[in-house]
């Protein structure tokens, strides 16, 4: 269920951009690495190396304004959300009515054996922080599913947003495995930068796979549609060169 | 690093197992059947409509949401509970009392990073308090009411509240202390402009 909309996104996106002609898997692979060692060798580039390296920068600096002004956005978001809360708290008459019923609450702080005795009070409290959690792990998912153009909340949104924010460290072993190497772990900060303009083309967490060719290569050797993405997103790279070209 | 090595510990360490060991099974039943919600994830946890509708408000309309997306937040808020309660427990231990009082809540989520919850948790805590105690037909323990979802178990609710009216005299004091002088908010992540200080 979960991974059968991105391919189809990624497919889309890839369409527009794919060249005629078609690349063997060994070759792709192989250009991937020399770009993310920073075009050393102009090589597989028709354009001469110096002039990709001032239109790469190009394509740097603007990937990375884009990011801060993600972040921006993003930090702007939490924060409205905290005077929103703010708020709603103080304006709250209504304490006996609750969106978590209490004695489901009271159960689950009572599983861990090490919780003896709960005050009346307690389990009112417990049930609004949990609300807000709900709330603010959504919030934080949903941010995730904007980044990937997306409108249907994942399960991968809700592992990124695990893995971005360090009071959610307690959650870690929760998150099945295979949502974590999805999302890259921690890499898609690093990985948006230098791939700033094709982020806005496919999920972006895929990115991290071309850092570690060797990664990516057994990866897809495990499943088919890793072996696709493989496949259009070097060539997706190679189509910035003509692209800048023309713009130039 | 502290937080890491807080989760470490012996018997919260064998909760998350136990809850890693769940979680694989309820997401079997929801991969079975397309609707999320499956009566073992019931029987231990939250309402899934209820965390449906919560999930809604943070979203813009139109979008949706997957069934193991709801299965993992459901997941996360359990975990989210038990975390806090533990470590509000030992926090209780700690100043030798048994009960768990809200207070012991709000140091705890300061001990643990929630940083943004202490001062909403803090107000809400005593507007709580405010209108549980302006009713003039309660008297000393009885003033705080139990909990009106536990109809459920009425026996087992006026047996705790009858247990714990000696610690909530005793713990009077030090409540309506606290209320007087409620917790400064810690800022969190760049949370540099509270206009409602």
């Amino acid at each position: 269920m979960e991974p059968s909309p991105q391919p189809m996104g990624v497919a889309a996106g890839g369409s527009q951009v794919y060249p005629a002609s078609a690349y063997p898997p060994a070759a792709t692979v192989a250009p991937a690495s020399v770009v993310s060692a920073g075009l050393q060798s102009g090589q597989p580039f028709p354009a001469n190396p110096g002039h990709m390296s001032a239109q790469h920068q190009i394509v740097y600096q603007q990937a990375q304004q884009f990011h801060q002004q993600l972040q921006q956005q993003q930090q702007q978001q939490l924060q409205q959300f905290w005077v929103e809360r703010m708020t709603e708290i103080e304006a709250t008459t209504d304490f006996k009515n609750h969106n978590l019923p209490l004695a489901r609450i009271k159960k689950i702080m009572k599983a861990d054996e090490d919780v003896r005795m709960i005050s009346a009070e307690a389990p009112v409290v417990f049930a609004k922080a949990c609300e807000i959690f709900i709330l603010e792990l959504t919030l934080r998912s949903w941010m995730h599913t904007e980044e990937n153009k997306r409108r249907t909340l994942q399960k991968n949104d809700i592992a990124a947003a695990i893995t971005r924010t360090d009071i959610y460290d307690f959650l870690v072993d929760i998150v099945p495995r295979d949502e974590m190497k999805e999302d890259g772990i921690g890499l898609p900060r690093a990985g948006l930068p230098p791939m700033g303009a094709p982020a806005d083309a496919y999920p972006y967490y895929y990115m991290p796979q071309q850092q570690v060719p060797g990664s990516g290569m057994v990866y897809g050797a495990q499943q088919g549609h890793p072996v696709t993405y493989l496949w259009q997103e070097p060539q997706q790279q190679q189509e910035q060169a003509p692209e800048e070209q023309q713009s130039a | 690093m502290g937080r890491k090595a807080k989760r470490c510990a012996g018997k919260k360490d064998d909760g998350r197992e136990e809850k890693v060991a769940a979680a694989p099974a309820a997401e079997g039943a929801s991969s079975s059947s397309s609707d999320g919600e499956g009566a073992g994830t019931a029987a231990t946890g939250l309402p899934m409509a209820n965390l449906v509708r919560l999930m809604r408000q943070v979203i813009p309309k139109g979008v949706k949401i997957s069934s193991r997306a709801k299965d993992l937040t459901h997941d996360c808020a359990v975990e989210f509970v038990g975390f806090l309660a533990g470590e509000a427990s030992e926090l209780a231990r700690a100043q030798h009392r048994r009960t768990i009082s809200p207070e012991d809540f709000t140091r705890s989520l300061q001990a643990l990073g929630f940083d943004d919850y202490v001062r909403p948790m803090s107000t809400y805590i005593s507007r709580y308090r405010e209108q549980a105690t302006s009713p003039a037909g309660y008297s000393g323990g009885f003033a705080r009411r139990p909990p009106p979802r536990a109809t459920a178990a009425p026996c087992v609710s006026d047996e705790e509240t009858r247990s714990r009216v000696p610690p909530h005299g005793e713990h009077g004091d030090g409540w309506r202390t606290s209320v007087n002088t409620p917790a400064p908010g810690g800022h969190g992540y760049d949370y540099t402009s509270p206009d409602n200080m």
